[in-house]
């Protein structure tokens, strides 16, 4: 492939620092124990070794907040066409881009999804060590991806290598070709040892497709979801990490003489998340929301965008208060068969 | 066997759904309402109308779609059309004061400005019923987007064979549109009203909808339910036991169309809120063939 590089690990500073001057640079940074993403002053600070982010990179395409239009005597259009690049994202959430784009992107075209969208390149980074929570080798979704990246770098010890996935990317890595070198037989050697060290190192393997089928097939009892709702807090804390929910409310707001339109994230927890006129309300008991939750997840995922609606990123499993992630949902599946 | 499903029929029941019963999504029509019309005490008619003739002209719609209103600083809702789809400038709809939007929607009177989105969503396949007849059933408020099917046919009353409408409330000062009845029965359409809990005044049938129904069923002979249409719009509840009855009858499911109703939020099934597993109701729907429902987990 044309767009396979070596950088120096000493030249990345630089190489951020030119794309800062153009574009907004967001990358992980540390605050007390957790790592968020934010736009970067000082680059020295960025964390390297591809952590989890607790907020999924999907706020920088779908923000929690979002003015969509202001409406006074005409209307203007509060559409966000500014340039990003988010550097340090993990595969698993490219690979939840690439659903994202074509949930947004099919049918109608979400416009203010697609302006950010086209504005944004994203750098990600080959997780060398997963965490503990991790499963995105059963899924396919990681730890490295074959395709549908912009830049993907793989940590070589004393390099990087860089792949390059999109136009966009081709024109950073050959305008700063001086930073970079071809790669050798060497750097290939050590690309797939990276690959395979790294997959070798998850601890948690899943099946999704064992979880599809038992629901598909309805092998799992009443109780089994029961069990499974008596839990949940209805905090919707698992809805707004994850990197593919994509439920969202409008609404607006009146000042003196003008009005705004605003988009929020919903969650499909939430009681009145559904509320029809005149409070009748579809999925008044909890289990319905709960079941509603995975099953979209699980299947109505793959019949709609054709991949799974997780991509293993284990975000879930950190925040779930009353451990009924996907994870461990879909492995207390195993032993709960009707 | 007529009653067994046919291949064409199946087809043919998925041919209503044309992708280009949708409207364009994101455009926002600058309207105004013309007229407020009380029909209860809780319901009103708003006629509104696109301010721009040119718009006007190029707004069209088919009977079961629905469309966005939106007042500015408030907000948006659905409401389904109820009006005849021959006058395409002007829309109908008929609104129950419940929520935060209709409840300023009955404050406000002629001249306010509104917005509107759409039409969205699939209609019913009236060209496919021509020649047939037609049960047009609704429960409350369902008469609202039962009203542009009713206005097609009265439009197109020669292409139909027996048409009636059976209509039931829970009482008779719910009773919506009590000033067409009488235009309805001239235009040679049987009209059956049937309440739950009938007051002093009340003369007619006391009880729920399946009543009249099977009171109607035992007079005719067979042949006549499989050149049958029906469309049922209504409460959830209402669906089950009426389609059921019907089926029992004889009338095939993808011959009956229903209008669920679920939260739409944003018009083009991205909000994730109308899903019927993996149907969103905004694009698929909101009129389905019962067949299509009976195939649908959790719709009714």
């Amino acid at each position: 492939m044309a767009g396979e590089w070596i950088l120096d690990k000493n030249h990345l500073s630089y190489w951020l620092r030119q794309m800062r001057n153009e574009m907004e640079l967001i990358a992980p940074l540390r605050e007390r124990e957790d790592i968020v993403f934010k736009s970067v002053e000082k680059i020295h600070e960025i964390v390297l070794d591809c952590p989890a982010s607790i907020p999924s990179p999907k706020e920088f395409l779908t923000p929690q907040f979002e003015p969509m239009l202001k409406k006074t005597d005409k209307i203007i259009d509060l559409r966000d066409n500014s340039k990003r690049v988010v550097f340090g994202v993990r595969s698993c959430d490219i690979s939840a881009l690439r659903l994202l784009d074509r949930f947004y992107l099919n049918g109608f075209k979400d416009p203010y999804y697609e302006a950010r969208r086209k504005n944004t390149l994203f750098i990600s980074i080959v997780c060398n060590v997963p965490d503990n929570t991790c499963f995105c080798i059963g899924l396919g979704t990681g730890p490295f991806l074959k395709e549908g990246f912009d830049i993907q770098l793989y940590d070589l010890g004393d390099r990087y290598f860089v792949q390059c996935g999109s136009k966009e990317a081709r024109k950073w890595c050959s305008r700063y070709s001086f930073l970079m070198r071809r790669p050798g037989k060497a750097d290939f050697e050590d690309q797939y040892e990276v690959e395979l060290s790294s997959q070798a190192m998850f601890r948690k393997r899943i099946s999704l497709e064992y979880a599809q089928q038992m629901i598909s097939e309805d092998k799992l009892s009443d109780g089994f979801w029961q069990g499974v709702t008596e839990r949940c807090f209805e905090c919707g804390g698992c809805v707004y990490v994850c990197p593919l929910c994509t439920c969202y409310t409008v609404f607006d707001r009146a000042y003196d003489n003008e009005t705004e339109r605003i988009r929020v994230w919903d969650t499909c927890f939430f009681k009145g998340f559904t509320r029809l006129a005149g409070n009748i309300l579809p999925a008044e008991q909890r289990i319905l929301r709960t079941k509603r939750w995975f099953y979209h997840k699980l299947l109505y995922y793959p019949e709609t965008l054709g991949g799974f609606g997780c991509v293993g990123c284990g975000r879930c499993t950190i925040t779930c208060p009353g451990r009924i992630d996907m994870a461990t949902v879909v492995l207390k599946m195993k032993d709960e068969q009707k | 066997m007529d009653t067994q499903l046919k291949f064409k029929d199946i087809v043919r029941a998925e041919e209503h759904r044309r992708q280009d019963d949708l409207g364009r999504f994101e455009y926002s029509y600058k309207a105004e309402i013309t007229s407020v019309h009380p029909l209860t005490e809780m319901e009103n008619l708003y006629q509104i109308q696109i301010i721009d003739p040119e718009e006007r002209r190029n707004f069209k719609f088919r009977p079961g779609q629905f469309l966005m209103l939106e007042l500015p600083g408030i907000g948006e809702a659905p409401f389904s059309i109820s009006s005849s789809p021959v006058m395409h400038g002007t829309v109908e709809l008929c609104i129950r004061k419940v929520g935060n939007l209709t409840n300023f929607l009955a404050k406000v009177g002629r001249g306010t400005r509104v917005g509107i989105r759409g039409p969205f969503g699939t209609s019913f396949p009236m060209e496919e019923m021509h020649g047939q007849n037609i049960l047009l059933i609704a429960g409350g408020l369902g008469l609202a987007p039962l009203r542009a099917p009713i206005a097609y046919v009265q439009e197109n009353r020669s292409r139909f064979n027996n048409v009636d409408i059976i209509y039931g409330t829970k009482d008779p000062s719910q009773l919506l549109f009590t000033y067409q009845y009488d235009m309805w029965r001239k235009d040679d359409i049987n009209l059956h009203i049937i309440v739950e809990k009938a007051n002093k005044s009340w003369k007619g049938p006391v009880g729920m909808i399946t009543k009249i129904l099977e009171k109607m069923f035992s007079k005719r002979n067979d042949p006549f339910y499989k050149n049958t249409y029906a469309i049922v719009c209504g409460p959830p509840v209402m669906f089950k036991f009426v389609c059921n009855t019907l089926t029992e009858i004889g009338i095939p499911m993808q011959k009956m169309f229903v209008s669920l109703e679920r939260r739409m939020h944003c018009g083009m099934g991205k909000c994730c809120r109308c899903n019927v597993g993996s149907t969103y109701t905004c694009l698929k729907g909101p009129v389905f063939d019962y067949w299509t429902v009976m195939n649908l987990k959790e719709a009714i």
